[in-house]
């Protein structure tokens, strides 16, 4: 997802993704313990309602017969329309990277 | 935003006329709209507020999906002039050219 990325994945390092040039998500990694589990910050940068800081994304990894089963948890969100609007998101992009490493 | 809710706002630009042209006959989800364009989830989901806050589009939730559909009766006023701009090349040359530009700074 994005078209360019600054990533420092350990406990304390901060992400900026930049989605579109017009969209930058960013945060900061809370916890880190490859390859099973990242905790991180996460929000979107001039967003008011989701802003950097606000909400959390928990990603964990468990293997899961010949593949690897991905668990993605976003808490925080402010509204049901935030919850809609992210869940189709991750959907979207998760369904992209099951085509990746397919 | 101040002109959030406005519909003549809302359909100024060529991309939401375009979100409301694939929506006007068959309702669509938020990942179908987002696959058809080729461009990044927010700039849709942002799109899709804006024409839904103008009352332009309804959207109902299906399970975890939401699904989208042009409010008809609300565009009714507004269906010559939707019908002329989908008509005009220039729409799709912008959207077009937009997505060229993508391409190239993607690489």
């Amino acid at each position: 997802m994005g078209i360019g990325a600054q990533l420092d994945p350990r406990p304390g390092g901060a992400f900026r993704l930049d989605v579109d040039g017009a969209h930058f998500a960013s945060g900061d990694y809370r916890e880190v313990e490859p390859p099973y589990r990242i905790l991180m910050s996460w929000g979107w940068e001039g967003d008011p309602e989701v802003a950097p800081g606000s909400t959390t994304v928990e990603i964990t990894l468990t293997p899961d017969g010949d593949g690897t089963l991905l668990r993605l948890r976003h808490s925080g969100l402010p509204s049901e329309e935030q919850r809609a609007s992210h869940r189709e998101g991750w959907k979207l992009y998760i369904g992209k990277l099951g085509t990746v490493v397919a | 935003m101040a002109q959030l809710g406005d519909p003549l706002m809302a359909l100024a630009s060529p991309r939401r006329r375009e979100i409301v042209r694939l929506v006007w006959s068959d309702e669509l989800s938020a990942g179908d709209i987002a696959k058809a364009f080729d461009v990044s989830w927010p700039a849709i989901s942002q799109n899709l507020r804006v024409l839904h806050a103008a009352g332009l589009i309804r959207q109902r939730r299906v399970g975890t999906s939401r699904l989208y559909r042009a409010d008809r009766a609300a565009l009714k006023p507004l269906e010559p002039f939707l019908r002329k701009m989908w008509e005009r090349k220039i729409d799709r040359l912008r959207l077009l050219a937009e997505s060229e530009e993508r391409a190239k700074s993607k690489r």
